[in-house]
C-alpha cells in the first residue's frame, strides 16, 4: 500500500467538523496568506484542554491517525500522549499532520492565540492561523536550515501585503 | 539589482534577496481558498511525477 496523499482540506475539514480548537502553522500557514513555497505536510498547535483533547483524539481516529516513525506497529495517539508539550508527527488518511504540543520558546495555544486570525475558506470552514508575522518570528527563533530557508519568501510576502493594504 | 517586470516597468520583479515577487503578488490576487487549493494541486502534481503516474 502507498503513502497516503496528503489531502489538507480534509484534515482541516475533520477537525473543523469535531470542533477541535487549533492554530494552523508552518507551510500551509504560510500558503494561506500568499506565501509561495509548498509542503507535503500540515503543522497544527492543539489546545490541550480536557475537553479539547477529547475532541481532538475522536477527530485523528476518524482519520486513522498514527505515529509516522512507527509505521509496522500502529501506535496511535491518545489523550494522554496528545496532552504533552512534544510533537507527534503522525500520518493519516489523508497524509501527514505534525501535532505541536509547543512551539519554540515554549509557546502553547493559549499564548500563540492572541497572535492568530481566522480565515473563512468556504461555508463550512473557518480556520484559525497564526500571523505572519508572528510565524516569521517563530521562524527565526528555530533557526534550522529549512527555516532559514524560507524566511525572505515570508518577509517578502508580509512586504507585498503590506503594500496592498492588507 | 531589482529587475522590472515587462508589463509594469514600476515594479520589480525580483526583490533584492532573489524573492520572485511576481509569485508573491500572484498568490495574494488569490483568495486563501484558492491558494490552498493551489498547494494541494502543486502536492498531487509532484507526487504524480515522482510515481510516474500521467494524470487521467
Amino acid at each position: 500500500m502507498g503513502s497516503p496523499k496528503p489531502d489538507f482540506w480534509a484534515i482541516l475539514q475533520t477537525l473543523s467538523r469535531h470542533e477541535v480548537d487549533f492554530i494552523v502553522v508552518g507551510g500551509v500557514c504560510a500558503v494561506l496568506h500568499g506565501a509561495p513555497v509548498s509542503t507535503f505536510d500540515i503543522d497544527i498547535v492543539h489546545a490541550r484542554t480536557e475537553n479539547n483533547l477529547e475532541r481532538l483524539v475522536k477527530a485523528l481516529g476518524e482519520l486513522d491517525a498514527s505515529y509516522r516513525e512507527h509505521p509496522a506497529g500502529r501506535i496511535q495517539p491518545t489523550k494522554s500522549s496528545m496532552s504533552t508539550t512534544g510533537h507527534h508527527l503522525l500520518v493519516t488518511s489523508a497524509g501527514p499532520l505534525d501535532l505541536l504540543g509547543t512551539v519554540t520558546g515554549g509557546r502553547a495555544y493559549e499564548d500563540l492565540i492572541s497572535q492568530t486570525l481566522e480565515l473563512t475558506l468556504n461555508d463550512d470552514l473557518t480556520v484559525r492561523i497564526l500571523e505572519l508575522p508572528m510565524l516569521i518570528t517563530l521562524k527565526e527563533e528555530m533557526g534550522r536550515e529549512k527555516d532559514r530557508a524560507v524566511l525572505p519568501i515570508l518577509r517578502r510576502t508580509l512586504d507585498e501585503k503590506q503594500k496592498g493594504g492588507e | 539589482m531589482n529587475h522590472a517586470t515587462s508589463s509594469s516597468p514600476r515594479k520589480v520583479a525580483y526583490s533584492d534577496d532573489g524573492v520572485d515577487l511576481t509569485l508573491i503578488r500572484w498568490m495574494l490576487s488569490l483568495s486563501p481558498a484558492e491558494r490552498l487549493h493551489v498547494l494541494q494541486n502543486n502536492v498531487q502534481s509532484l507526487l504524480r511525477l515522482r510515481d510516474g503516474i500521467p494524470k487521467t
